[in-house]
Parts: C-alpha cells; sequence; structure tokens
C-alpha cells in the first residue's frame, strides 16, 4: 500500500532521517533533526548562570522553551514544554551541576506531522552536542491508527494525521552494554528498555495501544542507530588530524 | 554496539550515554591491581555499572588503570590545575571577579599575584584579560583562581594578556591546540611569529607584529577544526598566499 | 541574563583594524557577510543566513474580516518575538529594548513602506479579507538582526502563494493547494535595510556590522531601500552625533548594497521556481 506521502511504500516505514549537529554559533550545543518534510532545530546553553529564583541548591535546573512555527506560543506549546522537560529531567545528571541552569530551546522548522517526536530527538542530539551529562539517549516516534482501514501508520504526516482515530507518541531510552566478547552476545538481548514517555489522544483499544507501542519499539531502534552514527561521524571529522 | 577489543587502538570506540562498561573488561589490563580510575565523561550509577554520561571517544591508559571519554564542547566547567583565560568583570578590596565562560564568575584573590603583598599588588581593571590558573573548583562553589605557579611561587607565564585579540573556539580544539605537535600551529609558525596563549576554557590570545597577522591566525585556527591534515595544510596555504 | 561585555584587548584590537583598514573577519568596510538563502518545501518559508547569524521567516494566511473604516484592506503582521534560541540575553515573555527597535524597523521598513499591496488582500468588501501573517524567527545572533530579518521577511513574502479563491454572488470558495494554483502575493517593491556602524567619532563607518562590532560600535544607522533607489525608512536611534553628508554618503552605498541583495534574492527565488 502506498502512503499519502507518495514516498514511502510500507506502514511501517519512517521518513527519512537527516540531523545536523553544533550549527549555531552563540549556543552551547545546537541540532537539527528532520523526519523528511518535518523538521526541528533545538539549542542548548548551560551549564550557565541561572535566575536566584530558579535556582536550586543541589541540582542544575532545567528549563524548555517551545517556539511554534506560526503564531504565539500556546496551550500546545506549553504542554510539549513540560513534557520535554519531565521526560529530561530523570535523564540529566543534573545533580553534577548544582546551581547551575540549562536552557533548551525548540524551534519548529518545517511542519508535516509527528513534531513532537521530531522534537525530542532533536532535543537529544543537542544535548550531545552541548556534553551535557546524561544517563541515557532517547529515541521518539510517533504513530497513528488510521480512522477507515484501523492500519497502524509510523511516523505519520500531517495529512495522514488528519484521518487519525487515535495518535501515539513513545520515547525509549537506550541503556546498553559494551560487550568485552562476542560470546556474550545473549547479555545484548537482555538490555533493558524504558519508555520515558507515552502520549496517546483518540479513541482506541489495549490491545491496538500494546501494537503501537511494539511498532514503535521497534522503530526507535532506527532512530537510536542513526543518532549513534550521527555522533561518530562528528566525532571522527573532529579526531581526523590527530589519528591520522 | 561496540565491543572493547584488545588489540591497538586502531578504530575509534565511540560511546554514548547509556552505554555501560563491562566489568571485566575494566579490569583486563591491571588484574592485579584492582583499582579503577575514572576521569570526565564516565560514572558509577545506581546499579553499580560504569556508564559513559557524555558522547565521545573511550581512552583508556594503563597506568593507574584510567578510563575516561573525549569529548567535544563548548561550556566550560572549571577544573582545578588548568590553564584559563578570564576577563576581570569586577572588583573587590579582596577579589577579583573573572569570566572564564562556566556558570559562574571566579574569583581571583588579589594577593595571588607572584610578588604580591598588601603593600604592593598588580592593580587590574575591568575588561583586563587575564591568563590564570585553577586553583579550586568545586561543583557547588564558586571556582578560585591564581596567577602563579603555586609550588614556586613564581608567575610562570601567568598574568595579564596585553594587546593582542581573543577568540572562543570549542574545548576540543583548545585541547588540541595544548598538543606541541599541533599541525595548524606548526603551519603557521613556518610563515608568521607569533605569540599565543591558550585556555582550556576554549580562549585563545593571539599577539603578532600586525593586526593583519594576527586575523589571519585566528582565521586559521577556527578553521582547522575539522579539517584532515591535508585540507589544513591548503587552508594555511591560501590564507597566507592570500595575504 | 546579559551578554558578557568584550574584553579590553579585543575593543582596542578591533578598532586599531578598523583604524588600519581592516576587519576581524577579512571584510572591506563596505561588504555584506555571504548571504544564504534556503527556501522549504511549502510556500513562504525561508531561512536567511548572513555570516553566521540565522533567521527563519514563515508566511502564512487566513480569512478573517475587515475593520468597518477600512472594508476593503487586507492585513499585514509581524511577529519578531526575539527568541533566546539567539542569544542567552534575550528572555522570553520579557522585551528587551533591542527587541522593540527590531520590531519598529521591520514594521516600518515593510508594513508603511506599502511593499504589499493590501487592497489586493480584499475578497468581499466588508466582509472577507486575508490577513498575511509573517513570523520571524532569530536563530542565532552573530549582529545585524535587523538586515537578516528583513531579507528573511521579504523573500518570504515573495516565495509565498496564498491558495485561490472563487467568488459567485455572496459565496466564497477557497481552492485546496490540489484544485487550483495557489496565487503569489502582490507586492510593489522589494524594500532592503542596509545597516552601518560607525567608529572613531564617526570618521570609520561600516555595513552588516557582527555581534563584536555591534558591542564596540558607538552608533549606527539602518538605511530602507528599493532598487528604484527610493527612500523607504531611515532610523538612527541614538549615538553620535553625524554630518548630513554622511547620512548621503550612506545612503548612496546603500543603494549599491540594494541592488545586489535584490539580485541575489531573485535568482534565489528563480533557482527555486524551477525546482518545483
Amino acid at each position: 500500500m502506498s502512503r499519502l506521502d507518495r514516498t514511502r511504500t510500507s506502514a511501517h516505514q519512517l521518513r527519512p532521517f537527516f540531523s545536523s549537529q553544533n550549527l549555531l554559533n552563540r549556543a552551547d550545543g545546537s541540532a537539527q533533526f528532520d523526519f523528511g518534510e518535518s523538521s526541528v532545530m533545538c539549542s542548548v546553553i548551560g551549564p550557565a548562570e541561572v535566575k536566584l529564583r530558579d535556582e536550586k541548591l543541589d541540582k542544575a535546573t532545567l528549563e524548555v522553551v517551545v517556539r511554534p512555527l506560526v503564531g504565539l506560543p500556546g496551550i500546545k506549546d506549553k504542554a510539549r514544554e513540560q513534557a520535554i522537560r519531565e521526560t529530561l529531567e530523570p535523564l540529566v545528571l543534573s545533580g553534577l551541576h548544582p546551581r547551575t541552569g540549562i536552557q533548551i530551546v525548540v524551534q519548529t522548522m518545517k511542519d508535516d506531522g509527528s513534531i513532537l517526536a521530531t522534537a525530542f530527538n532533536a532535543t537529544i542530539l543537542a544535548l550531545l552536542d552541548a556534553g551535557i551529562p546524561l544517563k541515557s539517549i532517547l529515541g521518539a516516534v510517533t504513530c497513528i491508527v488510521d480512522s477507515e482501514t484501523n492500519q497502524i501508520l509510523l511516523d505519520p504526516t500531517t495529512q495522514e494525521l488528519a484521518n487519525a482515530k487515535s495518535t501515539h507518541t513513545f520515547v525509549f531510552d537506550n541503556k546498553s552494554s559494551i560487550t568485552s566478547s562476542p560470546e556474550n552476545k545473549d547479555q545484548e538481548e537482555a538490555v533493558e528498555v524504558a519508555t520515558l514517555y507515552s502520549d496517546s489522544t483518540g479513541l482506541f483499544s489495549e490491545e491496538e495501544y500494546f501494537e503501537c507501542a511494539q511498532i514503535c519499539y521497534k522503530a526507535v531502534q532506527a532512530v537510536h542507530g542513526f543518532i549513534r552514527t550521527a555522533v561518530q561521524k562528528k566525532l571522527e571529522k573532529e579526531q581526523q588530524q590527530i589519528h591520522s | 554496539m561496540a565491543s572493547i577489543t584488545t588489540e591497538e587502538e586502531s578504530k575509534l570506540l565511540i560511546v554514548l550515554p547509556g552505554d555501560q562498561l563491562p566489568e571485566s573488561g575494566l579490569m583486563e589490563d591491571s588484574s592485579a591491581a584492582h583499582r579503577l580510575t575514572l576521569g570526565p565523561g564516565l560514572a558509577p550509577m545506581d546499579d553499580d555499572s560504569i556508564t559513559a554520561v557524555k558522547a565521545g571517544i573511550l581512552k583508556h591508559n594503563a597506568v593507574g588503570n584510567r578510563w575516561w571519554v573525549e569529548s567535544n564542547q563548548r561550556r566550560y566547567v572549571a577544573a582545578q590545575g588548568e590553564s584559563i583565560i578570564g576577563v576581570v568583570t569586577g572588583k573587590s578590596a579582596e577579589h577579583y571577579k573573572v569570566d572564564i565562560g562556566a556558570s559562574q564568575p571566579a574569583l581571583l584573590g588579589v594577593l595571588a599575584f607572584e610578588g604580591a603583598t598588601k603593600r604592593n599588588k598588580p592593580n587590574h581593571n575591568i575588561g583586563d584579560l587575564l591568563y590564570c590558573r585553577v586553583s579550586m573548583a568545586n561543583k557547588d562553589m564558586e571556582a578560585e583562581l591564581e596567577c602563579m605557579n603555586p609550588t614556586t611561587g613564581k608567575a610562570d607565564g601567568y598574568g595579564e594578556l596585553k594587546g593582542g585579540f581573543v577568540i572562543k573556539i570549542s574545548l576540543g580544539l583548545a585541547r588540541r591546540l595544548l598538543d606541541p605537535k599541533n599541525l595548524v600551529l606548526r603551519l603557521l609558525g613556518q610563515h608568521i611569529p607569533f605569540e599565543m596563549a591558550v585556555g582550556t576554557n576554549g580562549k585563545v590570545w593571539v599577539n603578532s607584529a600586525s593586526a593583519q597577522h594576527t586575523i589571519l591566525i585566528c582565521n586559521a585556527i577556527r578553521n582547522s577544526e575539522y579539517l584532515n591534515s591535508a585540507e589544513c595544510g591548503a587552508m594555511v596555504k591560501s590564507l597566507v598566499e592570500k595575504m | 541574563m546579559r551578554d558578557a561585555d568584550p574584553s579590553t584587548n579585543e575593543r582596542e584590537f578591533l578598532l586599531a583594524a578598523l583604524k588600519d583598514g581592516a576587519r576581524i573577519d577579512g571584510r572591506k568596510f563596505y561588504d555584506f557577510r555571504t548571504l544564504r538563502l534556503t527556501f522549504g518545501a511549502e510556500y513562504g518559508a525561508v531561512e536567511v543566513q548572513l555570516g553566521n547569524t540565522r533567521v527563519l521567516a514563515k508566511v502564512s494566511c487566513e480569512v478573517i474580516r475587515p475593520y468597518t473604516d477600512k472594508p476593503t484592506e487586507g492585513f499585514l503582521m509581524f511577529n519578531t518575538e526575539l527568541s533566546p534560541m539567539a542569544s542567552a540575553a534575550f528572555e522570553v515573555g520579557r522585551q528587551t529594548d533591542e527587541e522593540v527597535l527590531v520590531s519598529r524597523l521591520i514594521e516600518k521598513a515593510m508594513r508603511r513602506s506599502r511593499a504589499l499591496d493590501t487592497e489586493g488582500l480584499c475578497i468581499v468588501a466588508g466582509e472577507k479579507v486575508w490577513s498575511i501573517r509573517v513570523d520571524i524567527h532569530f536563530l542565532d545572533h552573530d549582529g545585524n538582526l535587523v538586515d537578516a530579518a528583513c531579507i528573511a521577511a521579504i523573500t518570504a513574502l515573495l516565495h509565498f502563494r496564498r491558495p485561490d479563491v472563487t467568488v459567485v454572488g455572496e459565496d466564497v470558495t477557497i481552492h485546496t493547494l490540489e484544485q487550483r494554483n495557489p496565487v503569489p502575493l502582490s507586492i510593489h517593491h522589494i524594500p532592503i535595510c542596509t545597516t552601518f556602524a560607525f567608529f572613531n567619532n564617526g570618521e570609520r563607518m561600516i555595513v552588516d556590522p557582527t555581534f563584536l562590532e555591534e558591542q564596540v560600535k558607538e552608533g549606527d544607522m539602518t538605511v530602507t531601500l528599493n532598487v528604484h533607489k527610493e527612500v523607504c525608512a531611515l532610523s538612527k536611534a541614538g549615538g553620535i552625533p553625524m554630518e548630513i553628508d554622511q547620512i548621503l554618503q550612506c545612503t548612496k552605498i546603500a543603494v549599491v548594497k540594494v541592488a545586489e541583495i535584490t539580485a541575489q534574492i531573485q535568482a534565489a527565488l528563480e533557482a527555486d521556481a524551477k525546482k518545483r
């Protein structure tokens, strides 16, 4: 079956990824992440000075600002700010930088659906670029249940979202162990994966929810892999003078 | 997913936050001395595992079984013993307040200079550029600086940087500039005589006979970050030829 | 969080270099930094890079009811809130003086110079008109936000296409992009801002100052012109006093710059149109 954006052939296919790190000159870290024609830019400043009233004695204060592409920030953007902040709070090792502030600004650059998932992925890349200490990385994907076909479509476009019976966004972390020898490969299978964030709207059954979670979990592996490759490429470029 | 290889570090081992290091791999090299020293980018987690907390290259030094992650960032976090370049932003009877690019300004005692006494101490103004050493750094307190070598009490090159220009680069590039074998500096040195001070906080001070030369050196340093050896050579060559 | 002031060394080096005839980034006094325009897949979205300064402009439209005293006039609105992404000195929900100046200048350059034909936005007099909204997002601040924002805004307006409408009596049909080709806005002229910064008691002037140059400058002036050599706006908010001759000289330099930038915008638009 061909998808509404006509570039994809399968319901469980993600749009092409694109990412770029360290593109802003004033921020301490920045990244852009694209799912096809959806694009989000994220900047990170910190650990930096923090306003006295926001100062926490034992840890860094996380501030997330979400800016929409069109119009002034509204309720939806505030909700996204909260979602991103509360998902990141347990992930950031804020105890290492007490009495400082980490400011994250998320700006939609192009909107073609799945913006929240795109924003999560841009944010993690920007945090990695800024060198903020983290417990783990994360990856995010959105899927919908189509109202006509009841089919689960991954990474929906704006057009596909309009036909959604329910929409689900999942964020998973990625703790993995590096095996010391190839024989220990089974250990890798036992990698624990935690759901960091799950948001569902619309009418759906328990069965549908868990199926969506399964499909998104599989898809997030590709996102994690992509993030790893992106970071790897950047590091190799930095190190090429030393190791050549 | 990467795996630790016992062979030579032919390939860079890149880790991301959340990557756990297996205990067996960590102890391999010094099984006799069951000691382990963790450097930046690695931290023990609640479940006793040792996990990377920054994206970077996993490094190991068999002496003392040290493990750390070589990463790059732009924001400075003060660490004891590092040499940095700061700007005086305020002064009181006992301290200068110095902006070192970290989350808070650092304190520099007015007597922390070579031969300074209560009667005779150097006078610095707001806006002055100082090359200092971090004498105390703690996550809960403001960093403290000094402009002398603590063991000898001599200036050792620390102090005010007069004239010249200063640029901000990434901390990773600053560390690479401190390597005596650094390519871009060697290439520049073949064409232009210049003076420089590199702060591990990503500030680089450059001074030369003319403004044009200083500008060229600053640009060459900035450009060198993502170039390989050949490209770096070509870049310096084209800059020098354009002069 | 305020921006840190530059050190005395930076300040003095910059001034000494300017006296010697050099700028820190190797530019000549009257050169703009490299301008890059990138369009999105949608109409009316453009990202402008002027050196390290980065601005995104996005145009959108909706149908609304006009004011009763101007029943045939459409609306043109600008949103120029400074994002903390560009600089930590910009706080959310707190307008800085810089923000007020930037938004006033863009308003003057774009709206009050009547660059856009607002009468052409009328669908049914007194009932329905188009309201065009330009959201300007500042992503990275390395000086001269005004010129970059102005280029972004006008390029996005030129690139934008609104849905076609058919009016039959009282019935208004708005066609989707699939049904009918969308129509461009009617734009009278292309106003371009050129910002000058002054040093050394106003004797030395430069075009397109970087952030460091802005921090050290003694005064500035923005001249808004179009290719027809018409002055659309002129703004000099404080700074050192200037001779009349100097203002004329600035305008003459701006004429050349405006022609260059306009040509670049048009070339970029044509290249993008070919791709579609």
